[in-house]
C-alpha cells in the first residue's frame, strides 16, 4: 500500500505507480482515460476511487508471463481444432461425416485403407498429411487385458500411447499443431475423405459405414485448456455414461461415454479427453473402452507409421 | 510456439502489472486474477495485429471483463458470493491496512459482476461513462443504472478514507 497523507491519489503525494497510469503507447488519442474522475465526482465516488487504489495489490506478474500466454494461445487454438475434430462423436463433426455417408458408404474398397495401404496421395500441397497409428508391434500385455491387445503410439499427439485390442482400426488426423491431433479407434475399419484439407474440420475420418452392433468409435485429444485440465488434474475415473447426442445416435450409436485421464501433473498439466460413440456394447467392449483409457500413457519413444491401420 | 511481435511484449510488459491488478479487483484472488490475465491475453494474442493499431488496452480490458462475467457465469472460479462482508476494520495492528484492503475488495466482490465490472472501470481504471459502457458492450444508460446501484450496494460496507489515512500515517506509510 501506499499513500500517507490524505492527499487525492491522482493530484498529491498518494502515489500509485503513475507509470502505470501512461497508456499513450496503448490508448488512441483523446479516449479511454479521459473522462474517468472529474469535479463532478460526488465525494462518495472519489472515496471508492481511492479505496480502489488502496485495496489493489500490486502484484508482481510471472516473469514468464508472456511465455505462458503464448502457451495458451497455442493450447487453445489446438484444442478448438481437436474438438472440432473430436466432434465426430459430439459436435460438427460425425454430422458432416454423416452427410458425407452416402458417398463413403459406397464408396470402392480403395476409400477404405486397409493395413498395408497408405494414406491418399495429397491431392494439392495444402493437403492433410494423414497419418495413422503404427502397425501392431507386439501382442501387448494380453495378460492384463484378458485379451490380445497392441500398443499403438500418437507421437504427433503429445506421445501418447493406447493400447487397443487386435483387430481394432486406429487412425491419427494430424493437425498443423501437433497437439491438436485427434486419434481414433474404430472396432470397425476407419476411412478418411481423400479430398479434405486442413481447413475442413469435417474431412478427417468416420466410420465407413454406420456402427455395427457392438461397434465402437473412439476419438482421443488432449485438453488444452489449462484452466480446464488443471480442474481435471488427477483424474482417473472410469469413463462414464455421457448424453447420446445426435451425431453419435446417427451413427447408429446406443451409448456415449466420456472419461478423462491425467498423464502428466504438471509442466503443464496434460489431460486426455476419451469420448466413445458405441451401439449396442458388449461387456467385452465397454471393458476395452475403460481399458484404453486406463492405458493411455506417454512417452516420447511412440512409433509412428503411415496410413490407417488394422491391427 | 509462435514468437510474440515485439509490439505484443512491450504491452505485456508495460500493462500488465496493471491489468492484474484489475484482474484481482475482479476476481478477488492472486491466482485467479492471474489465470484471468492469461486468458484474456492469449484470446487478444492471436488478433494482436488488427487491434493493436486502435486502443489494444481497451480491447484487453474488454476481454477480461467479460471473460472474468463468463467464468462467473460457469462459476469455474468456485468464487462463492459473500453473504456476510467481513466487518468494518478497526485499526489496531499494524496490518489494518491489509484488512482495510480485504474489506473493500469483498465489498466489491459482493456485487453482482457486471456492476462489479463497472466500478472497477469507473473508479479503479479511472474510464468514462462512455468508454465504460464500450468496454462493456452496453450503453451509457445502463452504466449510470449499474454504477448508481453499485454504489447503494456499497453504501456502509466500506471503510471510511480518513481511517486508512490515519492508519497509514501511524504506519508511517
Amino acid at each position: 500500500m501506499t499513500g500517507s497523507d490524505g492527499t487525492h491519489p491522482e493530484s498529491g503525494p498518494l502515489e500509485f505507480d503513475r507509470s502505470e497510469f501512461d497508456r499513450s503507447g496503448f490508448e488512441r488519442p483523446g479516449s479511454g482515460r479521459s473522462g474517468g474522475s472529474s469535479a463532478a465526482d460526488t465525494e462518495e465516488e472519489q472515496e471508492l476511487r481511492y479505496l480502489l487504489r488502496q485495496a489493489a495489490p500490486h502484484l508482481p506478474p510471472p516473469a514468464d508471463l508472456l511465455d505462458r500466454v503464448l502457451e495458451r494461445a497455442a493450447r487453445t487454438r489446438r484444442r478448438r481444432r481437436t474438438a472440432g475434430l473430436a466432434a465426430g462423436l459430439t459436435t460438427g463433426l460425425v454430422a458432416a461425416a454423416l452427410a458425407a455417408a452416402p458417398a463413403i458408404a459406397p464408396a470402392p474398397p480403395a476409400g477404405v485403407i486397409r493395413p498395408a495401404a497408405t494414406p491418399p496421395a495429397p491431392t494439392a500441397a495444402a493437403s492433410p498429411t494423414v497419418t495413422a497409428s503404427p502397425a501392431p508391434t507386439s501382442a501387448g500385455p494380453g495378460g492384463a487385458f484378458g485379451y490380445p491387445v497392441r500398443p499403438v503410439g500418437f507421437p504427433e499427439l503429445g506421445g501418447l500411447v493406447v493400447y487397443v485390442p487386435i483387430g481394432w482400426s486406429t487412425l491419427l488426423v494430424p493437425a498443423a499443431d501437433p497437439r491438436r491431433s485427434t486419434g481414433y479407434l474404430a472396432s470397425q475399419p476407419l476411412t478418411v475423405r481423400p479430398s479434405c484439407t486442413a481447413k475442413q474440420s469435417a474431412c478427417a475420418t468416420a466410420p465407413a459405414d454406420e456402427l455395427g452392433e457392438d461397434g465402437a468409435l473412439i476419438a482421443i485429444g488432449l485438453i488444452d485448456d489449462q484452466t480446464l485440465a488443471a480442474k481435471l488434474s488427477g483424474t482417473s475415473e472410469p469413463a462414464a455414461e455421457a448424453g447420446l447426442d445426435k451425431d453419435c445416435f446417427g451413427l447408429g450409436g446406443t451409448l456415449a461415454l466420456l472419461g478423462h485421464r491425467t498423464v502428466a501433473e504438471a509442466d503443464p498439466v496434460t489431460v486426455v479427453e476419451l469420448k466413445a460413440c458405441l451401439n449396442k456394447p458388449s461387456e467385452r467392449t465397454l471393458q476395452s473402452v475403460q481399458q484404453i483409457l486406463s492405458s493411455v500413457r506417454v512417452t516420447g519413444n511412440a512409433p509412428a507409421a503411415p496410413g490407417s491401420r488394422r491391427g | 510456439m509462435r514468437d510474440a511481435t515485439p509490439d505484443f511484449e512491450e504491452f505485456v510488459a508495460a500493462r500488465s502489472p496493471r491489468l492484474l491488478r484489475m484482474a484481482w479487483l475482479l476476481t478477488g484472488d492472486p491466482h485467479l486474477a492471474e489465470d484471468l490475465l492469461q486468458t484474456a491475453l492469449a484470446k487478444v494474442w492471436p488478433r494482436w495485429e488488427k487491434i493493436s493499431i486502435d486502443r489494444p488496452e481497451a480491447y484487453v480490458r474488454r476481454v477480461l471483463v467479460n471473460s472474468h462475467v463468463s467464468w462467473w457465469r460457469r462459476r469455474w472460479h468456485g468464487e462463492l458470493p459473500h453473504g456476510e462482508l467481513p466487518e468494518s476494520p478497526v485499526h489496531t495492528d499494524p496490518f489494518e491496512d491489509v484488512v482495510v484492503g480485504q474489506v473493500v475488495a469483498a465489498a466489491v466482490r459482493a456485487l453482482p459482476p457486471r456492476q462489479r465490472a463497472v466500478v472497477v472501470l469507473r473508479y479503479f481504471e479511472d474510464l468514462s461513462v462512455e468508454d465504460t459502457a464500450e468496454a462493456l458492450g452496453c450503453n451509457p444508460g445502463t452504466v449510470k443504472s449499474q454504477t448508481h446501484r453499485a454504489l447503494q450496494a456499497l453504501r456502509g460496507k466500506l471503510p471510511s478514507r480518513e481511517l486508512m489515512l490515519d492508519g497509514g500515517r501511524r504506519d508511517g506509510i
